[in-house]
């Protein structure tokens, strides 16, 4: 302590510590009443930069938190779509082999190339499946129809396929990027379009000219290869969705945690700490008003 | 040895005892008084000077006398609390120029610009990953009105930060003022104080006046006191002399150019980058520490610095979105400037509008215009990438650092400076508080002390009053012997 004391050094310091403890106080209760330890940025430069840090990840994460739903929408999508594909194409050849026997009549031979006409049209449907506004199967392209009728064209071919090959690319995490759609053209598209094949296998049906249905089957067998080996690439493409997801997941879940870590408040500590204070604070209210009561004057008469 | 000695003896001795009464009233009366020095009576045995053939050999010495009037007082400490003091006052000035940048353009990721940008990273992301023409245009339309929030964001911190210089620039103002008329003050004191002296009389409540001008002074500007004989002092800011003797000069503020080209700014047109400097009577003056200093600093350093920083990011902003948007053919830029120079914070703005803004490679008229490439690349620039080694055909690639990620940086540094700008006001004033206890100590009035003297000068005068009675008495009966 310091040499001499005086009545005015006493309250002057004394002052001095109730405003410390209460500047305490005042901070313990901010915290506990705003529930963040971090009004602002100074109040703890290391922590607030670990806040702002987090917060951005969180952001980044959430962002591609929303990339992943979109591109599984794209899969689920495209899924079905294929699986239709596939089972009408499955159809067709049975229908196929059925009329390259020869031994159905005229009408037997215009059933199955009715039914083989109907079930193009659906893959016509599924070629042309929106999503968003535009066809799945078009590439880069917004276009609402992927593949169709050439109405002026008098041969083959008489579909156009609008696909421009392109890729779509959402982002999955940081720096990374992943195909969403499948190409029309590998499924459905070609040389000349599964349309087109369609047409004629349904012509030489009716016709009853059995070598060229039996020579179709090989084709109808590409398409069908080509549509699974699509659904292939989609389910490969879920599974990487599915671990990606459950990455982001835990991530964000981290991050958060952290982030709770570093601006939240534990209110029992901070209670706890408060209660502390609050002791401190009175036995310096009582030895203060002790102190600075008392002078020699009490005690001389 | 006359006969009456014992009763001059005892009259000195009341007087003297009256004076350390009154003495003590007046220390007792200013016991709350700021910069208050108590004093204290000098006082000696008086001894009777006496030669010659009459000398007599045994004689008490003939009362007492008193030698002075002392004001209790510390040079060191009371320079060293001085400086203390300007020095905390300068720290907690400094202090509140930070809080005040903090409070403008501060950051916690919650609050402030990095929630605006985060808001924007997002419209170009939802905008990259929309498939379709369904809800389009509700995407490139909240990519636009998030980026002017950004843009106006950016632009009203810079605005705030000119508008904080401003103020500093009429704070300085009031406190030259101030300084100019403490200085004043100061030397029609000094005046007073020489001309007391010189009549013999005691000029210690004047120079108490005086130390706390000097204080006062000292917290404005840091300034150092130069004690003459005569009993006035010399008061310099830096080197240039702000009182001398019975003299005082005025302190001005002006704006120049820059550090280098000292052509003078209008107050009404002063930007940040201009400087602040203090003339006293013509002379450039650089204020040592105190609450002067601290605001030269803060408009002329701080507010620089920041604005700078704040440059950058616009800069920085403007080129990684303008690079990842402008593409082959080149089109027009994202965010541009206002004035056709480069962009700078304050004349930052966009460059398209919801209609001719593009996304996607490719033109409209063609269809092949829903890849999202543009609006992919410029999200990427928002978030940054963490760098890939090469596999397989793959060239490795480089980390992108995010423009979320330069925020970040110049809101961390912001946070650290402004935290340690606290940390040192607060030490700066803890140091000053011990200092002038120290002050305190020495020259401040302890009543306890003041009791114990005033008992004491009590008791003194009841005795020599006794003495003066017993002599009187005495003196009674010699002269009753004679009738």
């Amino acid at each position: 302590m310091l040499g001499r004391v005086t009545q005015r050094s006493i309250a002057t310091n004394a002052l001095a510590n109730l405003q410390n403890t209460q500047t305490r106080m005042a901070k313990l209760q901010d915290q506990i009443t705003s529930g963040t330890s971090l009004p602002k940025g100074s109040t703890d430069s290391v922590r607030a930069a670990a806040a702002l840090r987090l917060n951005d990840q969180i952001a980044v994460n959430t962002e591609n938190g929303r990339n992943l739903d979109e591109a599984r929408a794209w899969m689920t999508t495209q899924e079905p779509a294929l699986q239709s594909t596939t089972n009408a194409l499955q159809k067709i050849r049975e229908l196929a082999v059925r009329a390259g026997n020869g031994a159905l009549n005229e009408t037997g031979r215009d059933a199955i190339a009715k039914e083989i006409l109907a079930l193009k049209e659906t893959i016509l449907g599924d070629a042309n499946t929106p999503y968003q506004g535009r066809a799945v199967f078009a590439g880069t392209r917004d276009t609402t129809t992927a593949f169709a009728p050439d109405a002026s064209a008098t041969a083959a071919p008489r579909y156009s396929s609008s696909d421009d090959g392109g890729s779509l690319l959402r982002t999955i995490s940081p720096g990374v990027t992943m195909t969403v759609n499948i190409s029309g053209d590998s499924v459905y598209g070609g040389s000349i379009t599964v349309f087109d094949e369609l047409d004629d296998l349904a012509e030489n049906v009716s016709r009853g000219n059995t070598t060229a249905v039996a020579g179709a089957l090989s084709t109808i067998d590409k398409r069908i290869t080509g549509a699974t080996n699509a659904m292939a690439v989609i389910g490969a493409r879920t599974n990487q969705l599915d671990h990606a997801e459950e990455v982001n997941a835990n991530q964000l879940a981290y991050l958060e945690a952290q982030l709770d870590d570093v601006q939240g408040v534990d209110p029992a500590k901070a209670y706890v700490e408060f209660t502390q204070q609050n002791v401190a604070y009175q036995a310096a209210l009582q030895v203060t008003a002790k102190t600075v009561q008392t002078s020699l004057l009490d005690f001389l008469r | 040895m006359s006969t009456f000695s014992g009763i001059n003896t005892a009259r000195r001795a009341l007087s003297a005892a009256q004076l350390g009464m009154e003495t003590t009233g007046q220390n007792i009366a200013n016991v709350n008084t700021e910069g208050y020095s108590r004093q204290r009576v000098e006082q000696s045995a008086s001894v009777l000077n006496q030669t010659g053939q009459f000398a007599q050999r045994f004689v008490p010495g003939d009362g007492v006398s008193v030698t002075g009037l002392t004001r209790v007082s510390d040079a060191l400490a009371t320079a060293t609390a001085r400086q203390d003091s300007a020095a905390a006052k300068e720290q907690a000035t400094a202090a509140g120029i930070w809080s005040a940048v903090e409070n403008a353009i501060g950051d916690t990721g919650t609050t402030g610009l990095s929630a605006n940008l985060k808001d924007l990273s997002s419209a170009w992301n939802d905008l990259a990953s929309k498939s379709g023409t369904d809800g389009l245009a509700g995407a490139r339309s909240l990519v636009v009105t998030r980026s002017q929030t950004v843009v106006t964001q950016v632009v009203g911190m810079n605005t705030q930060l000119e508008g904080q210089y401003d103020q500093l620039g009429l704070q300085a103002q009031t406190l030259a003022t101030q300084a100019t008329t403490i200085a004043t003050n100061v030397a029609k004191l000094n005046t007073g104080i020489r001309e007391t002296l010189a009549s013999g009389a005691s000029a210690n409540e004047l120079m108490d006046q005086r130390d706390q001008l000097l204080n006062q002074l000292s917290d404005l500007t840091g300034s150092r006191t130069v004690h003459r004989d005569n009993g006035t002092v010399d008061v310099l800011v830096g080197n240039a002399t702000i009182v001398t003797g019975d003299f005082s000069y005025g302190l001005t503020v002006g704006n120049q150019v820059s550090a280098t080209d000292k052509t003078a700014v209008d107050p009404g047109a002063a930007r940040i980058g201009n400087v602040l400097v203090v003339t006293i009577g013509g002379q450039v003056a650089e204020p040592v520490s105190g609450a002067l200093k601290a605001t030269l600093d803060g408009a002329n350093k701080t507010l620089a610095d920041q604005k700078a920083g704040l440059d950058a990011f616009a800069t920085k902003l403007t080129d990684k979105v303008n690079t990842a948007y402008r593409g082959t053919p080149a089109t027009t830029d994202f965010f541009v400037s206002a004035d056709g120079n480069p962009v700078t914070a304050a004349t930052l703005t966009l460059g398209v509008t919801t209609d001719s803004f593009r996304d996607s490679t490719g033109t409209d008229d063609n269809p092949g215009s829903a890849d999202r490439f543009y609006a992919r690349a410029v999200s990427e620039a928002f978030n940054g990438a963490p760098a890939k080694p090469a596999t397989g055909t793959t060239p490795a690639r480089d980390a992108v650092v995010g423009i979320k990620d330069d925020w970040r940086t110049h809101a961390t540094n912001l946070a650290a400076s402004t935290q340690s700008a606290g940390n040192r006001a607060e030490l700066a004033s803890q140091v000053s508080l011990k200092s002038s206890a120290v002050r305190d100590g020495v020259s401040g009035v302890n009543l306890d002390e003041e009791m114990t003297n005033l008992v004491a000068y009590q008791h003194a005068y009841s005795a020599a009053a006794k003495v003066l009675t017993t002599m009187d008495e005495a003196l009674q009966s010699l002269l009753n012997m004679v009738r």
